[in-house]
C-alpha cells in the first residue's frame, strides 16, 4: 500500500525494495516508502524489527544489499549527507568536549561555516535553555541536557530531512513540549521529518504518515488518518443517563461494554452511529459523551500482526 | 577533503589543549635531562662524609706513597677523573706506631672498625712490593669506588717502589708511557668533521624517540577510535562524513600533535644550544654537543610520519575491532612487537651502520622507520637507499591505510563485540 495520494508534499525520500542481510540473518527485507515534504513520517515497530538498519542505510553509515535510497530522487551517497539530520537513538557526543565547540564541530561536519555553526549553536542554546552551559564540560550536563544538545546539532544546519530516532526518550514533559514544537515548526517550514519508536502512542499525536515494520518487514503504512479510518469499528464510547431502553434495542445494538469511565457500544452491522445518537436524543437521555471509538495503532498493529 | 581537515583539527585542538599534554610537552625535556644528570648528581652527593682508612704497613716505605695518592687531589686522564670527585673524601692514618704483631694489629684494627672509629684498613704485608699482595677490610666492601681508589693508590705506591729499587725515575717512566690520543673524525659527504662519543648517544637518542612517540601516539589514536564507539558519537559522525575520513582525519590531527611536541621539544634543544651551553661553558663545564647535519631532519620527520602512520592504523584498526582500550591493546601487540624488534636492531645498526645487516632491515618498512634514522646520523648510507627506504615506508602505509579503512568502516559500528580474526580478513575481503 502506497502512502495516500492526498498528501500534498513532494517526496523528499524513497526506499524501494531496500534490503539488509547481517550473515544468514536479513535486518530489512524489502522495504518500500515514501517520506514527504511538510510532513512527519513514523517509522514504528517493536524492538528490532529493522527500524535503526533502515535508518543507517538512509543516512548511508551502511549500504543496502538490495535495493535502493534515494533523496531527491539522487542515489543516496556522502554528498547527500550534510542535507539530512540524524538523532541517533544511541546518544553520543564527546564527553570531555566542551558544549559549545561540540555543536560547532558537528555543524561544520555538516557542512557549515565555522562563523555561521557557531552562531547558530548560540541562537539554539538559548531556545532550549542551555546558553549558561556552553563552556561546560558535556559530561557536566543531565541526560537530559545532553539529549537537547544532541537535537540542537541534529537540526541546526537545517536539514531537508530529519530524522529522529526515540527523540522523547528520557526527557521530561516540559522539554519534551519543547522539543515537539520545534519539530513541527520544521514541519510547518515544509521539511520532512522521520520519527522513529517503538512506542505507538506517541507516533499518534505526532505523525502524519506511519509504517509500521515487524521483523523486518512492512506490515502496514499510509496516512495515519487513514488507516484509522479503515480500522475504525462501529462502536461508540457512551457517557449518559436513561440510555437503558435505547440501549437493549437489539436491531441497533450488538453488545455493551461496561469500561472505566464510559460504556463501549458496539453497533449491529449495517446500524449507523448518528442513528444511535437520534434515538438517545429522542429518549430524552441526558448524553455527556459520544464519540465513535477509533482503535489505537496498537490495536492495529497487534491485529494486523496476528492477521499474518 | 575538506572533512577529513575539519576532524583532523578537532582532533588536533583537543589534544594539544589537553592539560596532561602541555604538561607533557614541557616537563618532557625537563625529565629527560633530570634523569640524565640525576645519577652523576647523586653520585657526588652519595660521597658523603670523608672514608677513614688506617693503614698498617709493614714495610715501612708505602705508608707516605699510599697517603698521598689517596689524600692528594689528583689530575690527569680519564680514570683520574672520576677521583677528581674524591678530593678530600679519605682521612687516611697510620697504624704503625702500634708496636705489634700482624695477627694482634688485625684484632686491634677489626675492633675499630666495628666500633666505628674507621672504616677501611689495610694491611700492607712485607713482602707487598715483590708479590704485590695486599689486603683491605671494611664494614662495606662494596663500596666500589673507595676500594678501587684504596686498589689504584696502593698500585701507585708499590711501582713506584719497585722502580726507585731498581734505579729507574718514576717521571721518566710517566713521559714515558704517555697513552695516545685518537683523534676520531668522520668522513662523509659534507667533508671531515671531529666527532665525540656523543655520536653514539645521538643515534640512540634518535631510535627511542622515534621508537617512543609512534608507541605513544598510535595509542592516542586507538583509544581515540575505541572512545568515539563506546561513547557512539561515531553514529552521528558516520551521518556526517565518510569512515575514511574519519579515521585519515583522526591520524593526521594526532600526527600534527606529535610534530607540535618535537617542535617544542626542538626549539628548547635549540634554545640551549644557543644560550646554555654559552652559561655553562661561561661556569667553567665544556659540553660538547654533537653535530647533526641539517639534511637530516626531513629525512626524520618524513620517517617518523610513515612510521605513525603505519603503526597508527594499525592502533585504529584494532580500536576498530574492539570495544575497550584494554582488547585493542592485546589486538595490536603483534604489532607493537615488531616496533619493539626494530628498537631492539637499533643497538647492532648503531655498531656498524653500513653493514648488510643494517642496510637489509633499514629497507623493511616496519623497521625502517626506526632504523633509517638511525643510520643517517651514524654513518650516512647512499641517498638511494635511505629513499628506497622511505618510498617502501610510504607504499606500506598506504597499504595499511586502505586496508585499515575497510576494517573501520565495518568494525567500528559494532558494539559490545569483540572480532575475530577471520571476520576481519572477511571485511578486508569484501568490496
Amino acid at each position: 500500500m502506497r502512502p495516500s495520494a492526498s498528501s500534498d508534499g513532494e517526496a523528499v525520500l524513497v526506499l524501494d525494495g531496500v534490503t539488509k542481510r547481517f550473515d544468514d540473518f536479513t535486518a530489512v527485507d524489502h522495504l518500500s516508502l515514501v517520506v514527504r515534504a511538510g510532513r512527519v513520517f513514523g517509522l514504528l515497530g517493536p524492538n528490532g524489527a529493522g527500524k535503526t538498519t533502515t535508518i543507517r542505510m538512509i543516512v548511508d553509515i551502511t549500504a543496502p544489499d538490495e535495493g535502493a535510497v534515494l533523496f531527491r530522487g539522487q542515489r543516496m551517497g556522502p554528498r547527500l549527507q550534510n542535507r539530512i539530520g540524524y538523532l541517533p537513538e544511541e546518544r553520543g557526543l564527546y564527553k570531555r568536549m566542551r558544549v559549545g565547540e561540540q555543536l560547532r564541530f558537528l555543524g561544520e561536519l555538516k557542512g557549515m561555516e565555522r562563523k555561521e555553526a557557531e552562531r547558530t549553536a548560540d541562537i539554539w542554546l538559548e531556545r532550549l535553555n542551555l546558553a549558561e552551559w556552553k563552556k561546560r564540560k558535556t559530561d557536566e550536563l543531565s541526560k537530559g541536557m545532553q539529549q537537547k544538545v544532541q537535537f540542537i546539532a541534529t537540526i541546526m544546519h537545517e536539514p531537508e530531512l530529519i530524522i529522529l530516532d526515540e527523540v522523547f526518550a528520557g526527557l521530561d514533559p516540559i522539554n519534551a513540549e519543547l522539543l515537539k514544537k520545534i519539530i513541527l515548526e520544521f514541519k510547518a517550514k515544509g521539511r520532512a521529518i522521520i520519527f522513529s519508536t517503538h512506542l505507538l502512542e506517541q507516533a499518534e499525536w505526532l505523525c502524519d504518515d506511519i509504517c509500521l515494520i515487524n521483523r523486518a518487514r512492512k506490515v502496514l503504512d499510509g496516512e495515519l488518518r487513514e488507516i484509522k479510518r479503515a480500522f475504525r469499528r462501529n462502536a461508540v464510547a457512551l457517557r449518559a443517563e436513561g440510555a437503558e431502553r435505547v440501549l437493549d434495542d437489539q436491531e441497533l445494538v450488538a453488545r455493551v461494554v461496561s469500561r472505566d469511565e464510559h460504556l463501549e457500544v458496539v453497533l449491529q452491522e449495517g446500524a449507523s452511529p448518528q442513528e444511535l445518537l437520534r434515538r438517545l436524543v429522542q429518549s430524552g437521555a441526558v448524553v455527556t459523551k459520544f464519540e465513535q471509538i477509533e482503535p489505537s495503532l496498537r490495536e492495529i498493529f497487534i491485529s494486523k500482526v496476528s492477521e499474518s | 577533503m575538506n572533512k577529513i581537515w575539519i576532524i583532523a583539527r578537532r582532533e588536533y585542538l583537543e589534544r594539544v589543549r589537553n592539560k596532561m599534554f602541555i604538561v607533557m610537552t614541557l616537563i618532557g625535556p625537563a625529565l629527560l635531562v633530570l634523569f640524565g644528570i640525576l645519577p652523576a648528581l647523586l653520585f657526588q652527593l652519595g660521597a658523603g662524609e670523608a672514608k677513614r682508612i688506617r693503614i698498617f704497613d709493614q714495610t715501612g716505605r708505602l705508608y707516605q706513597r699510599v697517603r698521598d695518592a689517596l689524600e692528594r687531589e689528583r689530575k690527569g686522564d680519564e680514570r683520574k677523573a672520576r677521583s677528581r670527585q674524591s678530593a678530600g673524601r679519605y682521612e687516611v692514618s697510620s697504624a704503625d706506631e702500634m708496636e705489634r704483631s700482624l695477627e694482634d694489629a688485625r684484632r686491634e684494627l677489626a675492633e675499630s672498625v666495628r666500633r666505628g672509629e674507621i672504616d677501611f684498613y689495610v694491611i700492607l704485608p712485607r713482602d707487598v712490593i715483590a708479590s704485590g699482595r695486599a689486603e683491605v677490610y671494611g664494614r662495606n666492601p662494596s663500596d666500589l669506588f673507595t676500594v678501587d681508589d684504596i686498589e689504584s693508590a696502593i698500585n701507585d705506591a708499590v711501582i713506584e717502589a719497585r722502580l726507585s729499587d731498581a734505579q729507574i725515575d718514576p717521571h721518566r717512566i710517566a713521559s714515558l708511557s704517555e697513552r695516545v690520543r685518537l683523534n676520531v673524525v668522520r668522513v662523509s659527504e659534507r667533508g671531515e668533521e671531529n666527532i665525540s662519543g656523543a655520536g653514539f648517544f645521538v643515534a640512540f637518542i634518535v631510535g627511542f624517540l622515534i621508537y617512543m612517540t609512534i608507541i605513544l601516539h598510535g595509542q592516542a589514536v586507538l583509544s581515540s577510535v575505541v572512545e568515539e564507539k563506546t561513547s557512539r558519537v561515531i553514529e552521528v559522525l558516520l551521518s556526517s562524513a565518510r569512515a575514511f575520513d574519519l579515521m585519515m582525519g583522526k591520524l593526521i590531527g594526532i600526527s600534527l600533535v606529535a610534530l607540535t611536541q618535537y617542535a617544542v621539544w626542538g626549539l628548547a634543544a635549540a634554545l640551549f644550544w644557543v644560550y646554555g651551553l654559552a652559561a655553562l661553558s661561561a661556569s667553567g663545564v665544556n659540553l660538547s654537543l654533537p653535530s647533526i647535519s641539517p639534511f637530516v631532519l626531513p629525512y626524520f620527520f618524513g620517517f617518523f610520519l610513515v612510521g605513525f602512520f603505519i603503526y597508527a592504523t594499525l592502533y585504529a584498526m584494532a580500536g576498530a575491532a574492539t570495544t575497550t582500550t584494554q582488547e585493542g591493546g592485546q589486538l595490536a601487540m603483534p604489532v607493537i612487537f615488531l616496533l619493539v624488534i626494530g628498537f631492539y636492531l637499533v643497538f647492532p645498526v648503531m655498531r656498524s651502520p653500513n653493514s648488510t645487516f643494517a642496510t637489509i632491515v633499514s629497507l623493511v618498512p616496519f623497521f625502517a622507520p626506526v632504523i633509517m634514522p638511525v643510520r643517517l646520523v651514524t654513518e650516512a648510507p647512499p641517498v638511494w637507499e635511505a629513499l628506497l627506504s622511505l618510498a617502501l615506508s610510504v607504499l606500506t602505509a598506504i597499504g595499511l591505510v586502505w586496508i585499515t579503512a575497510r576494517v573501520y568502516r565495518v568494525g567500528i559500528l559494532m558494539y559490545g563485540k569483540r572480532a575475530t580474526l577471520p571476520e576481519i580478513w572477511r571485511w578486508i575481503r569484501q568490496p
